[in-house]
């Protein structure tokens, strides 16, 4: 193990949740590692100081006077009332019942059966652990009958590596993608699981939608389309790509990039982003940009649109389209650069200390402060978020 | 070398001492007795100001969130049948309305904002900057409001991920993931 993989599991090392079978992993990374150790150590402490809270605050003031004006006449409950929580009643109850009983009957098998019995079971042993020594991940149905590669999807069910999942118009399905987060396809999708290691969860998503919920570190969940590669960077996004392959991105919770043949685009909670076969992905735009500045922007990113397309967006682009502007700063040509900087400055103000040369010029001081001015600063957002 | 960290101290259900925990103050609360009322929140009332002035960060709110508890404490009395200590009762009952105005919280910047990724945007949220050695509480006072949650719930209160997964209407494992950031912040607030 290395420490990337060891950091991801300190948590359920504080909590005792380790399965066994990493332990002893750990344990020998942890044993060579002052870095980890100290880390958990860390985090240890912050436990220990926790549960040394003293379990009662005095409030700063006597509340009682604005409780007593607020009583007024108490409910009579019939049935008993509970203000536990019930934990939610597990479907496994009714399975293990089954299970059990099934146990019952199988030692009901006559002597005569048992050799053949212990032959058929040796071998499926072999076949399952020869299926489960590829990596694969759990798919529960959701509606309708998606199907992983020819065989129909009942309840639950694995995708392995190299394996194909596909809803059609009445199916839904929803994958557990490993320890990091849930992905549910929706329908008319079609995706294939290409690697499920503990640092690359990568699926190809060649039609449909998807909704991805990823509760890790940047860049451990990959989504490959026709047009571009989604890599997540923490948190929650819809992803759909059409019959010709290009695809639409719409981040509802965190950061995603899109990348595709060394062009870069990291698309912000509540943006979005559009991304063509060949051309990778556009530039980011509110999920409320108007529909005016979403056709040149597309003509800009994807059809050559230029100057002309440009301009247009200028004349377009609303405050809360900052972040598109401030993009386009760097995209545009030499010649557009400065016109975008000053259709910006007119509709956001400048940050403290920043000036227009100093950002065509391409200084990072004023760069930055500019990201932050626009809360588009991703490596600050990582640091509060992780 | 993995032995658990003992969970804090929870007051535990103690279905099996029946009606015992009937005590005279809270029988006559029940009868619709102020007096009696008016003492039994001030036995308890430390308790649940902790519980929400960690939870919700904020100390003007919490004293509303505290009132809120014994409104509604009063308004449900009636219904508790000392199948429990009264203290866990109305220690379930906090924690449910803390929840609830979590929720009511959340649905408001939900039109913005998914959970509370709208903190990492809020630089008024102020949270524990790297270096600076702060007291605990103050720094769970400072954590962004989903992962102060569910770090007081699990680490302080004891509570599952499920049981909290489940009342916060969100994934077991985006509770994880927030008691995790939680932590972190913590360490690098805690530590210079």
């Amino acid at each position: 193990m290395n420490c990337t993989e060891v950091q991801l599991l300190l948590n359920d090392i504080l909590d005792g949740t380790l399965p066994l079978g990493q332990q002893k992993s750990v344990e020998l990374h942890l044993k060579d590692c002052a870095a980890c150790r100290q880390e958990l150590a860390a985090l240890r402490s912050v436990l220990d100081k926790a549960s040394a809270l003293p379990v009662s605050i005095d409030p700063p003031r006597d509340l009682w006077e604005g409780i007593d004006a607020r009583l007024g006449p108490q409910k009579i409950l019939a049935g008993p009332f509970s203000t536990r929580w019930e934990p939610p009643r597990s479907a496994n109850t009714n399975l293990s019942t089954e299970v059990v009983k099934s146990m019952g009957s199988s030692l009901r098998i006559k002597r005569s059966f048992a050799a053949a019995a212990a032959l058929v079971v040796g071998l499926g042993c072999f076949w399952f652990a020869s299926k489960s020594s590829t990596p694969a991940w759990q798919v529960a149905r959701l509606e309708g009958t998606p199907r992983i590669d020819s065989e129909a999807l009942e309840n639950t069910g694995t995708i392995r590596v190299g394996e194909q999942l596909v809803t059609d118009d009445g199916s839904r399905a929803k994958i557990t993608v490993g320890a990091i987060g849930q992905v549910n396809v929706e329908p008319n999708s079609r995706l294939r699981l290409l690697e499920a290691k503990m640092t690359n969860h990568r699926l190809a998503l060649e039609q449909g939608t998807i909704h991805a919920r990823i509760w890790a570190p940047p860049r451990l969940f990959f989504v490959e389309t026709p047009s571009a590669t989604a890599i997540d960077l923490g948190c929650e996004y819809l992803l759909t790509v059409d019959e010709e392959g290009a695809s639409v991105l719409h981040v509802t919770s965190g950061w995603v990039a899109l990348e595709h043949g060394g062009r870069e685009s990291i698309v912000p909670s509540g943006a979005m982003c559009i991304t063509r076969p060949g051309r990778g992905p556009g530039t980011p735009f509110e999920e409320d940009t108007p529909e005016k500045l979403r056709k040149a922007l597309e003509q800009f990113d994807f059809e050559d649109g230029g100057s002309s397309a440009l301009s247009t967006v200028m004349t377009e682009a609303r405050a809360a389209d900052a972040m598109t502007l401030w993009i386009l700063v760097f995209r545009a040509g030499l010649a557009d650069r400065g016109k975008v900087y000053d259709r910006l400055v007119a509709l956001v103000s400048e940050p403290e200390g920043v000036t227009r040369e100093g950002v065509l010029d391409g200084n990072a001081r004023m760069i930055a402060a500019w990201q932050r001015h626009l809360h588009l600063d991703f490596k600050e957002w990582w640091r509060v978020w992780q | 070398m993995f032995a658990q960290v003992a969970a804090p101290e929870v007051v535990l259900e103690a279905k099996h001492q029946s009606t015992a925990f009937l005590s005279e103050a809270v029988r006559r609360a029940q009868q619709g007795d102020r007096s009696a009322f008016e003492q039994l929140y001030r036995d308890h009332v430390g308790r649940v100001y902790a519980l929400c002035v960690r939870t919700c960060g904020n100390r003007s709110r919490a004293e509303e969130l505290t009132q809120d508890v014994f409104v509604r404490t009063w308004e449900m009395i009636g219904s508790f049948r000392g199948e429990s200590a009264f203290s866990s009762w109305l220690h379930r009952l906090a924690v449910n309305v803390v929840l609830s105005d979590y929720r009511s919280g959340t649905r408001r910047t939900a039109r913005v904002m998914t959970t509370d990724d709208l903190e990492p945007y809020d630089r008024s949220s102020g949270t524990p900057e790297p270096g600076t050695t702060l007291d605990l509480e103050e720094a769970i006072e400072k954590l962004p409001s989903q992962a102060r949650l569910v770090f007081v719930l699990h680490d302080i209160e004891g509570y599952k991920h499920e049981e909290i997964a489940e009342q916060m209407g969100t994934a077991v494992g985006t509770c994880k993931a927030q008691l995790h950031r939680a932590r972190k912040l913590l360490r690098e607030a805690l530590e210079p």
